[in-house]
């Protein structure tokens, strides 16, 4: 099979009448790959490797990255890493292909008085910034100016960017995209269990016997957490309860189709069967939790004739998962965005905690009450983005915390703001109020993502001075900008993120930035420097020494992590799970591959105890009339596609893997009723705005229910802006449209 | 829940916020340093080689794919297939994406496709994602189609190769492929395809795939082909609900579903069968028929007129230059469709199989036998009448060639039937108009009206498929209805053309043959040479342009059952 080779290279060779060999053939030769890789193409051969964390979505894969002559050429799944065993989704796959793409942001751009963006160097850019936002709050106030930060981001920067925006700068008010994930969960877990701490590892998705899923669709948000759930050797039960027969549903043994949004009343009421039939652990809740006696006298109302009626589902079914739960050895409950993203979310996953907390299903391999994260780094950004709370998962009202986090970073102590930030949603009624005057969005696409995005859109619009710092020029929030600043993307550079089970992983720079796009942490530097407040961070000169100043803002706090030696040990380990401390460390080098919290049934309520967390259940705030017969449910449309998919769609392999045109699910009854057939252009209307997009005639929403992926930027164009009350969460999958065909469409 | 702005607020300020120009200046020289540095170290990438991870154990030896492979070789009458557990194919696409970079594939290329099946019936939703690949088939439809031979079924493992530096890119395997497996490449001219990663299979590596899927839902097995001829051929057995009837090809890959198996397969929809999509049109291949059936039906049409005596070969010989040429310039339109031109003298290697090859042969026979015609018309008349003969008859395998073509790729809308009747529509309607050029000035309206009714005769398989859409209750899942609809919505106005430029020639060919019946009675205003000539060539361009439509509508309105996923 070796391939001709050419003698004559003078002469052309004429062509042959067989040829069974030659040079497109060599084109997809295979070679032997070096360090224990299979066959690779000829052409893609590494001289050596190296390996990091995915910058998706909070699996946090390791990736292998094949380097030649220093720069990444290549990545496969490392199969050495704890999480993925190997494997990767496709977004992982195609990691380093989003970071080469024609509208990378490659300088600094400023808007002119005609309204073009300008290059500018970025001394210019920097000057710009210090000067319009110190005017604003000269102004109006230091707390005039905001930040928006992202969950996209290395937990280095975005320690050092709330530690500059609010020790540095003065800025009080500063939240995340993770709002839009992972408030809910923050506030259900702080509440129940005294801090905001995730207690399982992934290896209790092998281990359990029952597994639970509520409002989570792993098998396209988290696909290979699925395949540990398919890795599980016990022939689990999967209960998935979810409105869409999604495609974790259909693996499901027991699919609970509920009505959208009647979650917490069909949990309540799954917890008053289990009461009723006795089913639940008497001697842990009496030994670890507390407010079981007034939880159970709430949801004495909640009869299984209740919980069926206001769920939808039938009482068999009700009390056939209750038995399972109920008998099960190791349950395991997770949740994802479908009980985050709702008006009473806090309250939903409190419902699930409760259910665990009564089967006494806590600390135990297989066991837990989990929500599963949404980004790469969003649990990097629950402990450190300085936001909600002070970094480390401090309290900015209490003195003690402040003091404390003064002295480990050596930050003046009147710097730190003794109030906590406004949430996301409360900055953008802040511009609408004129409070907020200046904003700073970094690595988020607000103007696509945000809930009711018109409003969201006008309000950025609105703004005196809006500064964006994104990889890319083209996002829908970049364009609205007063000045870009360019950043760099996931490869190239450094820092840690923290996934779902609390692993902090590496990002490595193996991959240069384009033009002169610089390390968000480089532009902090640039920034604190022209902003005057250079000497504050003078220490902060690189990840690794950012990364030393978190783990001193830990120590003593449940994440603690203090004996995480440096950034070679978690190479060493594959990660490592918080909390790590350094008594930890001292009693043996290397951490368990697989860590669980709660093994011995304290919790971090002074009193140890977990709580019971309730309320009445609510109607969600729009419901379908005449006008708006049906409900938009909204979610991820496919494992190829990432948020508002500035990174993915620059994937050419990617895009051939998403639908060609945005798409709404619809019922064979609703599509029938009006006259709607497959592929047809439809228009969907909520009081909000409209969306064309194509139908797609499917039984796996239920009739009166619309799906639509949230990737297209129309999607949010109709949700209703509605929060969760505790976490400020937006409800994204609830809302009411109408439906009507677009005739003129069809005819292109 | 909105703090009002407090100047004196919790935060206690670090001196003037207002800008301090000096400061500013000498914090620039600062910055500007600081920035030097930050931009270098963006570019430098020595950083990574601090953490480079030595590899002393080889990653694949204990990789769990090694059970996903069959522990000996395949036997006599057996071939390796693909197996895949649809029960626990999550539709993550990373096999896609896998065998994209670890095959090293052009930018958009991917020879594995996830598809996805659903159901409309309320009380049966099902989503099942259905992964797909070369079914490396039994008897393989792109190995039949293909004129230069590029494709080899190997003997021992049964795998399907694609010899890519042998293809010339005619992209005759893309239609011959039930489940469109062979995909056009471009950049390179050529077809490339899945070969089960048979180098990495040679080294006891499992396929790309395969080691990639999370959830090990495919792996190589063993079968034996005899089995597939006997159960594929027994009655409508596809791969997946929707997906082509196997018996086409007898292809290998095995889906075990327990979903799919709970259901009825008539339940099913994918995205392929439930919402058709308007295909390529292939435009030199549109130009290259009309023009050698229009060559082919005004030899036949002329020599049928000389053997009744009706035209002599002096009248005739215009017209019979003007088919040649039509003809020569066919045919090299045709070359413009292939990726590879410069190797199209390889087509004639497939003639054991390929209705390609054997098109190309007639094609190179007809057009030396109407140079011998045209020579003997000039130079030796009496040979006239055999040559012509000649001539018709191998332009006549020639079309039925072409027509064979499309019968061979067995697709319903394509059959024998239905193109060849089409094919004959159009080669005597466009010939019998370009003989009509031959005719006396007044028997050229109505032979042109013959012309554009023969060529109206073109339309009917294809309005029978519009009617069918009319009807009250269109037969849901007909391929002709999934057809029609085509030519209702997306294709409304190439379908209205058509018929626009066909009643166009026909109502310019109908008033010139009253007017000239009129001019004829009054002997006044006598209908001038020049005029009859004007009504021959602009009918005659019109009916070549609705058949050149209705051509393109055969090729664009085609459906059929498509795998799922060959859509994406």
């Amino acid at each position: 099979m070796t391939p001709r080779k050419s003698f004559s290279g003078a002469w052309p060779k004429l062509p042959q009448l067989r040829q069974m060999h030659g040079p497109l053939a060599e084109q997809l030769l295979l070679t032997p790959g070096p360090f224990g890789f299979g066959a690779l193409p000829a052409s893609q051969l590494p001289d050596t490797t190296t390996s990091a964390v995915c910058g998706y979505c909070s699996t946090g894969c390791g990736l292998k990255i094949h380097l030649r002559d220093g720069a990444a050429i290549n990545v496969t799944p490392d199969p050495l890493y704890p999480v993925n065993h190997g494997m990767a989704c496709p977004k992982g796959w195609e990691a380093l292909r989003v970071l080469d793409a024609p509208d990378r942001a490659t300088h600094p751009l400023l808007r002119q008085e005609d309204g073009r963006m300008q290059k500018v160097s970025w001394l210019e850019a920097i000057t710009a910034f210090c000067t319009r936002l110190q005017a604003i709050q000269a102004e109006h106030g230091s707390e005039s100016v905001a930040f928006l930060s992202t969950g996209q981001i290395p937990s280095e920067e975005m320690f050092f960017l709330g530690c500059l925006a609010k020790f540095g700068m003065g800025l009080v008010h500063g939240d995340g995209n993770t709002r839009q994930c992972m408030a809910t969960s923050v506030v259900a877990y702080k509440q129940a269990f005294g801090f905001d701490a995730p207690p399982y590892t992934y290896a209790d998705l092998e281990a359990s016997d029952v597994l639970v899923f509520i409002g989570a669709n792993p098998c396209v948000a988290h696909p290979i957490l699925w395949q540990r759930v398919l890795r599980n050797p016990h022939q689990p039960e999967i209960i998935v309860i979810d409105p869409r027969k999604t495609e974790t549903a259909m693996a499901a043994s027991e699919h609970v189709s509920l009505r959208p949004k009647s979650d917490l009343a069909l949990l309540y009421g799954l917890a008053q069967l289990l009461i009723q039939t006795g089913m639940i652990d008497r001697d842990f809740i009496d030994a670890h939790s507390e407010g079981f006696a007034e939880f159970q006298s709430h949801i004495a109302a909640f009869t299984p004739e209740r919980a069926s009626e206001e769920s939808g589902v039938p009482i068999e079914q009700l009390m056939r998962i209750a038995d399972k739960i109920g008998t099960g050895e190791r349950v395991s409950f997770w949740w994802t965005m479908g009980v985050n993203q709702s008006h009473q979310g806090v309250r939903t996953a409190q419902a699930i905690i409760n259910l665990a907390l009564m089967t006494g299903n806590f600390g135990r391999a297989g066991t837990g009450a989990n929500s599963i994260t949404g980004q790469c780094n969003a649990m990097g950004s629950r402990l450190f983005s300085n936001t909600t709370s002070l970094v480390g998962h401090h309290d900015f009202a209490s003195a003690d915390d402040r003091a404390k986090v003064a002295a480990a970073l050596d930050i003046p102590l009147e710097r730190i703001p003794t109030r906590s930030s406004l949430a996301y949603d409360e900055i953008l009624t802040g511009i609408e109020q004129g409070t907020i005057r200046g904003l700073w969005i970094i690595a988020t696409n607000t103007a696509h993502s945000w809930i009711n995005s018109p409003r969201a859109q006008a309000l950025l619009k609105r703004l005196d001075y809006l500064v964006v710092q994104d990889m890319y020029c083209s996002t829908e929030t970049a364009q609205l900008a007063d000045l870009l600043l360019p950043a760099a993307g996931w490869g190239e550079k450094e820092g840690t993120f923290i996934n779902s089970e609390r692993r902090i992983g590496r990002v490595k720079r193996v991959s240069r930035a384009p033009g002169e796009a610089l390390a968000d942490f480089s532009i902090f530097r640039l920034l604190a420097d022209g902003w005057g407040c250079g000497e504050m961070f003078a220490r902060w000169d690189s990840p690794a020494a950012v990364f030393e100043l978190m783990k001193s803002v830990t120590r003593g706090q449940p994440c603690d992590i203090t004996g995480i030696e440096n950034y070679a040990m978690l190479d060493r380990c594959g990660g490592v799970q918080w909390p790590w401390t350094e008594q930890d460390r001292a009693e043996q080098a290397d951490p368990p591959v697989e860590r669980r919290l709660f093994e011995d049934g304290r919790f971090y309520h002074s009193n140890g105890r977990a709580r019971f967390v309730f309320a009445q259940p609510e109607a969600a705030p729009e419901a379908t009339d005449a006008d708006y017969p049906f409900v938009l449910l909204t979610g991820r449309g496919t494992v190829s596609q990432w948020h508002t998919e500035t990174r993915t769609s620059k994937s050419p392999v990617l895009r051939q893997l998403i639908p060609r045109d945005p798409l709404v699910e619809i019922h064979p009854d609703d599509a029938r009723r009006c006259h709607i057939d497959a592929g047809d252009w439809v228009r969907v209307v909520s009081r909000r705005g409209t969306a064309d997009v194509r139908a797609w005639i499917t039984s796996n929403v239920q009739p009166g229910q619309l799906f639509m992926p949230m990737h297209d930027a129309q999607t949010n164009g109709l949700t209703l802006d509605s929060f969760d009350p505790h976490s400020r969460q937006p409800s994204y999958k609830h809302c009411a449209v109408a439906l009507r065909r677009q005739p003129r469409k069809n005819r292109a | 829940m909105n703090a009002p702005v407090d100047p004196s607020s919790s935060f206690a300020p670090l001196g003037s916020p207002q800008v301090d120009a000096p400061a500013l200046s000498g914090r620039t020289q600062l910055t500007e340093q600081l920035l030097g540095e930050l931009i270098a170290q963006q570019h430098d990438l020595t950083a990574v080689e601090t953490f480079s991870r030595w590899h002393d154990a080889d990653l694949s030896a204990n990789h769990p794919y090694q059970a996903l492979l069959p522990a000996t070789p395949p036997g006599p009458g057996q071939q390796y297939a693909f197996e895949v557990d649809l029960d626990t194919c999550s539709g993550c696409k990373a096999c896609v994406v896998a065998c994209h970079t670890l095959n090293g594939l052009g930018e958009t290329e991917t020879w594995r496709k996830v598809g996805v099946l659903t159901t409309k019936s309320a009380k049966l939703p099902v989503l099942q994602h259905v992964t797909t690949a070369c079914h490396h088939c039994v008897d393989p439809g792109c190995l039949k189609g293909c004129p230069v031979l590029a494709y080899e079924k190997d003997p021992l493992t049964g795998i399907v190769r694609h010899l890519d530096d042998q293809c010339f890119g005619c992209k005759y395997c893309t239609m011959m492929c039930p489940y469109e497996v062979p995909q056009y490449n471009q950049s390179l001219g050529i077809v490339r395809k899945c070969d089960m990663c048979s180098q990495r299979l040679g080294q006891g590596e499992a396929p790309a795939c395969v080691q990639a899927c999370p959830n090990q839902a495919i792996k190589i097995s063993l079968v034996n082909r005899a089995d597939f001829q006997r159960t594929a051929q027994a009655h409508d057995a596809r791969l997946v609900p929707t997906a082509p009837p196997s018996h086409q090809t007898l292809p290998t890959t095995r889906f075990v579903s327990r979903a799919l198996a709970q259901s009825p397969a008539i339940a099913f929809v994918s995205r392929e069968s439930d919402a058709d999509c308007v295909e390529h049109g292939h435009e030199p291949l549109v130009a290259m028929l009309v023009l050698t059936q229009a060559s082919v039906g005004a030899w036949l049409v002329l020599t049928a007129l000389m053997f009744l005596g009706v035209l002599s070969a002096r009248a005739m010989e215009g017209a019979l230059w003007l088919a040649s040429i039509l003809g020569f310039v066919g045919v090299q339109l045709a070359l413009l469709h292939l990726g590879r031109p410069w190797l199209a003298f390889r087509s004639f290697l497939g003639w054991r199989t390929s209705w390609i090859s054997r098109e190309a042969i007639a094609f190179g026979l007809y057009l030396p036998s109407a140079c011998a015609a045209l020579l003997a018309a000039r130079y030796a008349p009496q040979g006239l009448a055999p040559a012509s003969a000649a001539t018709s008859l191998v332009g006549a395998i020639a079309v039925a060639c072409s027509a064979m073509i499309y019968v061979a790729t067995q697709r319903e809308l394509w059959s024998f039937g239905r193109t060849f009747s089409e094919f004959a529509a159009t080669a005597v309607g466009l010939g019998t108009a370009i003989a009509s050029w031959a005719m006396p000035s007044t028997a050229q309206p109505p032979m042109l009206i013959a012309a554009g009714l023969v060529c109206g005769a073109a339309f009917i398989p294809k309005w029978l498929d519009w009617r069918r859409t009319q009807e009250a209750q269109p037969l849901a899942g007909s391929l002709s209805v999934r057809s029609g609809r085509l030519l209702n919505e997306p294709l409304a106005y190439p379908w209205r053309g058509a018929w626009c430029s066909l009643a166009l020639s026909l109502s310019l060919s109908v008033l010139a043959l009253l007017y000239g019946w009129r001019a004829d009675s009054q002997s006044a205003s006598r209908m001038t040479g020049f005029a009859y000539a004007f009504v021959c060539v602009t009918s005659t361009s019109l009916l070549f342009v609705s058949q050149a439509i209705v051509r393109w509508l055969g090729f664009a309105s085609v459906v059929f059952p498509r795998m799922p996923g060959a859509s994406t």
